[in-house]
C-alpha cells in the first residue's frame, strides 16, 4: 500500500530540508579542509606559532569550562531546584552572552576589568590583568561560553525528579551527599553534554578573545591574523588545524560516551 | 509513636490542616480519602521533606518540627516507588541500609532474590514498590510512613505484603502510617483512623 501522495509529499520536502541545511553546515567547512588539505594541515602542525595557539587554546577552554563546572553546577542546581524571587532576572542575565555580540561582551570586559577600571587597578599590584594575557582569554571564554554549560546543567538538573532526592533524604543523606549520590549521576549525561557544548564554544570564540587579549594568540586570532596580514591562502592551514582539532575532541568525547554506555 | 499539633502546610492549590492526633509507639495509623486530598503531602510532611507553615510534629518522642528529613529517622514509601533508576535493585535495597544482614533479611522476608541483580527499568509496578518498601525498612526507621505502598500489586501478594511488612514493622517497633484506597486494609484493625478531605485532616477513630 502507497502512502497518500501528501505525506509523500511532506517526506521529500522535509528530506530536502534537511539535506540542505546539513550541506550548509557541511559544505563551508568541508571546503575549508579540503582546501587546506592534508599537507596545508601536516605543515600547520609543524608550525611553533600554530601548536602555541592550539596549547593555549585548548588550555584556556579547559580551564574555562573546569571554573563553569566548579561555580556553575551549584547555580544550576540553585536554579534548577530552588524557587526564589529575581530567579527569572538571574535567568535572563545569564542568557544575555548568548544573544549579545561577542565583540561588545569584549569592550564590556575591557570597561569592567581593563588597566582603567577599579577592578584591572586593584588586580594590578598582584600580576593579574585580562588585556593581552592568558588570563583574558580564560575570562573571555568563561564569560562568553559559561551560559551553555549553567543553563544545559540546570535543565538536567530539572529532569531528575526532586522526590527521588527526598527519598535519599529519608535514608540518610543529608542535601549534599543526596546530590552527589543521586542527582549529579542521574544528571551526569546532560552535565557532560554541556559542558562538552562550553568547551566546544569555547576553543572557537574569538569576538571577545580579539579585543580582550589579542596576545597570546588563540587560534582564531591566529588564523585572522595570518588572514588580514597574508590572506586566505596563509590562514588556511591554521583554520583547518583547528577544525581538525576540534573534531578530534569531539570524536573523542562521543567515543567516550559510546564506550561507557556499552 | 507520631504527634501532630496544630499542623498548617501550604502547597499551591491548598492548605493542609491537621488539629491533632497521636498514634501510639508500635501503632498503625490508616489514612482514608479522596485523590488529591492531601494525604501523601500529610506524610511528606512528617517525613520533614515538605516544609510546613506552623504546628509541631513530634516522633519517638522527639520534637522533629525543625530537624531536616534525615534526622528524623523515617521510612517514606511512595506509591510510584521513585527507585533510583541508576542503582541495581540490591542498590536500592542497600542505599541506606543499617546493616548487611538487615538487607539478607528482608530479600528473604519479601522474596526478593530473583529481583536482585537486575536494572530497576526492568520491574513490574508491584516489584518497584517492593525494592521500595524494602529500601525503606532496610533502615529500620522508628517511623514507617506508607503510601499506597502496596496498590499496584495483584490481590493475592498485596494481602501477603501487608501482612509481611506490618509484621516487619511490628517486630520492630515502627509505627506505621498507611495511606490506602483499598477497602481491605482501610478496614484493619488499626490505631487510629484518619481521613484526609480537601486538605483536613481529621480523626475517624
Amino acid at each position: 500500500m502507497t502512502a497518500p501522495l501528501p505525506r509523500v509529499l511532506l517526506r521529500a520536502v522535509a528530506t530536502l530540508c534537511a539535506s540542505l541545511l546539513v550541506l550548509a553546515l557541511v559544505l563551508p567547512v568541508g571546503t575549508l579542509v579540503a582546501t587546506a588539505g592534508a599537507a596545508g594541515v601536516l605543515s600547520a602542525f609543524a608550525e611553533r606559532d600554530v601548536l602555541q595557539s592550539l596549547a593555549i587554546t585548548i588550555a584556556g577552554a579547559t580551564i574555562a569550562t573546569l571554573l563553569a563546572v566548579a561555580g556553575g553546577t551549584p547555580l544550576a542546581y540553585v536554579l534548577a531546584r530552588t524557587p526564589f524571587r529575581g530567579r527569572a532576572v538571574v535567568e535572563a542575565l545569564l542568557e544575555l552572552p548568548l544573544v549579545i555580540p561577542h565583540p561588545v561582551i569584549g569592550m564590556a570586559l575591557l570597561l569592567a576589568m581593563g588597566r582603567n577600571s577599579a577592578l584591572g587597578a586593584a588586580l594590578a599590584p598582584v600580576g593579574l590583568s585580562i588585556v593581552n594575557s592568558p588570563v583574558g582569554i580564560v575570562v573571555a571564554m568563561l564569560v562568553v561560553s559559561a551560559p551553555l554549560y549553567i543553563l544545559g546543567a540546570r535543565e538536567a538538573i530539572a529532569r531528575v525528579d526532586a522526590r527521588l532526592e527526598s527519598v535519599a533524604r529519608t535514608l540518610g543523606d543529608d542535601r549534599w551527599r543526596a546530590v552527589r549520590r543521586i542527582t549529579l549521576p542521574m544528571a551526569r549525561n546532560g552535565l557532560v553534554n554541556s559542558a562538552t557544548a562550553m568547551w566546544a564554544r569555547s576553543t572557537s570564540e574569538f569576538g571577545a578573545i580579539v579585543l580582550v587579549a589579542y596576545h597570546p594568540r588563540v587560534a582564531s586570532v591566529l588564523a585572522y591574523d595570518r588572514y588580514v596580514t597574508y590572506g586566505l591562502p596563509a590562514a588556511l592551514p591554521v583554520a583547518a588545524a583547528l577544525v581538525c582539532v576540534a573534531l578530534g575532541v569531539l570524536a573523542l568525547v562521543r567515543m567516550a560516551r559510546r564506550a561507557e554506555r556499552a | 509513636m507520631i504527634r501532630i499539633a496544630s499542623l498548617v502546610a501550604r502547597v499551591p492549590g491548598f492548605a493542609l490542616q491537621a488539629d491533632a492526633f497521636t498514634v501510639p509507639a508500635g501503632a498503625v495509623a490508616v489514612v482514608t480519602g479522596p485523590t488529591g486530598a492531601g494525604k501523601t503531602t500529610l506524610l511528606e510532611t512528617i517525613a520533614g521533606v515538605r516544609p510546613i507553615s506552623a504546628g509541631t510534629i513530634t516522633l519517638a518522642d522527639r520534637d522533629v518540627t525543625t530537624l531536616p528529613p534525615e534526622a528524623r529517622d523515617v521510612g517514606l514509601v511512595y506509591q510510584s516507588a521513585w527507585l533510583f533508576p541508576h542503582l541495581p535493585v540490591r542498590g536500592n535495597i542497600a542505599y541506606g541500609a543499617r546493616s548487611e544482614a538487615v538487607v539478607r533479611e528482608l530479600v528473604e522476608t519479601l522474596h526478593l532474590d530473583p529481583l536482585l541483580g537486575k536494572p530497576v527499568e526492568t520491574l513490574s509496578g508491584g516489584e518497584r514498590q517492593l525494592v521500595a518498601i524494602a529500601r525503606a525498612l532496610a533502615r529500620q526507621p522508628r517511623t514507617l510512613l506508607l503510601d499506597e505502598p502496596f496498590a499496584a500489586m495483584d490481590s493475592a501478594l498485596r494481602n501477603a505484603m501487608r501482612v509481611a511488612v506490618l509484621g516487619w514493622a511490628s517486630a520492630h517497633g515502627a509505627t506505621t502510617m498507611l495511606v490506602t484506597h483499598d477497602g481491605a486494609e482501610a478496614a484493619l484493625p488499626a490505631a487510629v483512623q484518619l481521613r484526609v478531605e480537601r486538605g483536613v485532616v481529621s480523626v475517624t477513630r
